[in-house]
């Protein structure tokens, strides 16, 4: 399998695969994984179809990192898996979010069986980001990807909110602007600066939802 | 006592600023003085490295140190210490309770020896808008604590740098090209500065792509036609398709636009991108007096 970097910038690269639809969360946690241990030092971020190597301190040369990392993805098997051992996440989860009967109603099923599938999913970190703590969900129900952002974003999202999008899944860590469909909330701090480390996802990590009354 | 410095008066928005985190892969946004030059430049000033916290200001400030203090202002200010007009970029003997008024038409950066010792959060000062993390702004009225002995024994000088002229300087990529011409600042934050464009929009660049991971400087284009160029307090994500990213030499300029400033963007290969140059502090003295 083989994939392409490109400046991004002068400071960071953005790796992908050469066909788009290789672009998977497996690729894209494995490319991440192999890139910190090419460019120690390097800040990496799994995006949902790319990784992003960013150079943040001085030390090593764009061309030097371009380099390995070309030399990383030449030699990466078909259909790369990460090596890491996930770690799994059972959330607690209120099925109360506003946005559930009106989306249930447009993915034409009742509102508990939206709740049941959701529940049933095993979803993993594919990324983190968009603010502190944030981590973008997948999984492999296809119910999901039907699911619409609202047109018009809410101007706050509260912490901990549950939201479906775009076949994604996320739990807001703190109060944003937001505009994913909110299904529901749980009580679990997702962020918290003083713990270590702060963010509770990390990319890779398994999330299941267990519903409390 | 603990050493204080205190906020008299303030109309604007001023920032607890420092070098900045280093936890992007928890989604942190990087945060730290806009113009890293300028506020590496002050904290030198005053005998400090670019770990050290100040303040970064928009607007005009007023500040009382409780005791004797060393102080510099870099960026582009007028300052005032006890009403009478002391120069920018260079330090200054303030005694103690005498206000100092800082003015600045864009950004400023304010040192004192030691430092400001707001408490740290994921290892650092730095106010990120977003999240948000670390101190609230600045309001008058509060009191920032100083270390014991905020004097600088010698202070040095730094070169000022020239009044940056020209287009910014940009990689251009990885996702549409920009088209040439002048583009209007219409918006300015530290989470980014929104460019529209003189002419037309940006064509084919509409919708979003899948999440990829960004950096400051990174130049994202917006579905309307505008570009939105990332600043430190940004996310460390984002969906927009991206035209480029500002040469690291160049990223400091995008701290003194402000709303109705023109903007050229030049692009540029990446192997013949700007080397940025270092702050280097040219001559050590004593303070008089």
């Amino acid at each position: 399998m083989s994939g392409r970097v490109t400046a991004f910038g002068d400071r960071a690269l953005l790796l992908e695969p050469v066909r788009p639809s290789d672009a998977t969360t497996g690729w894209c946690l494995a490319v991440a994984e192999a890139a910190g241990r090419m460019v120690p030092g390097a800040s990496v971020v799994p995006g949902l179809a790319s990784v992003l190597v960013a150079l943040d301190g001085p030390g090593t040369a764009l061309a030097d990192a371009r380099a390995a990392l070309a030399t990383m993805l030449a030699a990466l098997p078909d259909a790369p898996r990460p090596r890491g051992e996930p770690r799994h996440h059972a959330l607690p989860a209120r099925y109360d979010g506003p946005d559930l009967p009106a989306l249930a109603a447009s993915l034409r099923m009742p509102a508990d069986a939206l709740v049941a599938r959701h529940r049933a999913a095993t979803w993993t970190v594919a990324a983190i980001g968009f603010s502190p703590g944030f981590g973008y969900l997948v999984c492999d129900d296809p119910t999901f990807a039907e699911v619409p952002r609202h047109a018009d974003p809410r101007r706050r999202v509260a912490a901990g909110s549950i939201a479906l999008a775009a076949g994604m899944c996320a739990v807001y860590p703190s109060a944003s602007p937001g505009g994913w469909q909110l299904i529901g909330h749980t009580d679990v701090v997702l962020f918290d600066p003083a713990a270590d480390p702060p963010a509770r996802l990390a990319v890779g990590d398994v999330v299941r939802f267990v519903e409390v009354p | 006592m603990p050493a204080l410095l205190e906020v008299r008066a303030l109309a604007g928005l001023a920032l607890v600023q420092d070098a900045g985190r280093a936890h992007r892969s928890a989604g942190v946004p990087r945060s730290g003085a806009f113009d890293r030059r300028s506020h590496a430049s002050a904290a030198a000033l005053v005998g400090g490295g670019p770990d050290q916290a100040g303040i970064e200001l928009v607007g005009r400030a007023t500040l009382a140190p409780s005791v004797r203090c060393t102080l510099a202002v870099t960026g582009e200010a007028t300052v005032a210490v006890g009403g009478a007009v002391a120069p920018g970029w260079t330090a200054l003997d303030v005694p103690a309770g005498v206000e100092v008024t800082v003015a600045t038409p864009r950004r400023a950066w304010i040192a004192v020896a030691g430092g400001v010792r707001v408490a740290p959060v994921l290892g650092s000062r730095s106010t990120c808008l977003l999240g948000p993390l670390g101190p609230p702004p600045l309001a008058a009225g509060d009191a920032l604590p100083l270390v014991a002995d905020p004097t600088a024994p010698t202070v040095g000088d730094v070169a000022i740098p020239a009044a940056a002229r020209g287009p910014l300087r940009m990689v251009p990529g990885p996702h549409v090209a920009l088209p040439a011409g002048t583009w209007t600042v219409v918006e300015a934050s530290r989470i980014g500065i929104r460019l529209r464009p003189l002419r037309s929009p940006v064509a084919g660049a509409t919708g979003t792509l899948p999440s990829l991971g960004v950096v400051p400087g990174t130049i994202q284009v917006l579905p309307a036609g505008d570009c939105m160029v990332l600043g430190p307090d940004s996310g460390t994500m984002g969906g927009y398709p991206v035209a480029g990213v500002v040469c690291t030499a160049d990223l400091d300029r995008l701290a003194a636009l402000m709303p109705g400033d023109g903007l050229d963007l030049a692009p540029v290969a990446v192997d013949l991108a700007p080397v940025p140059t270092p702050v280097e502090v040219v001559r050590l003295h004593q303070l008089p007096g």
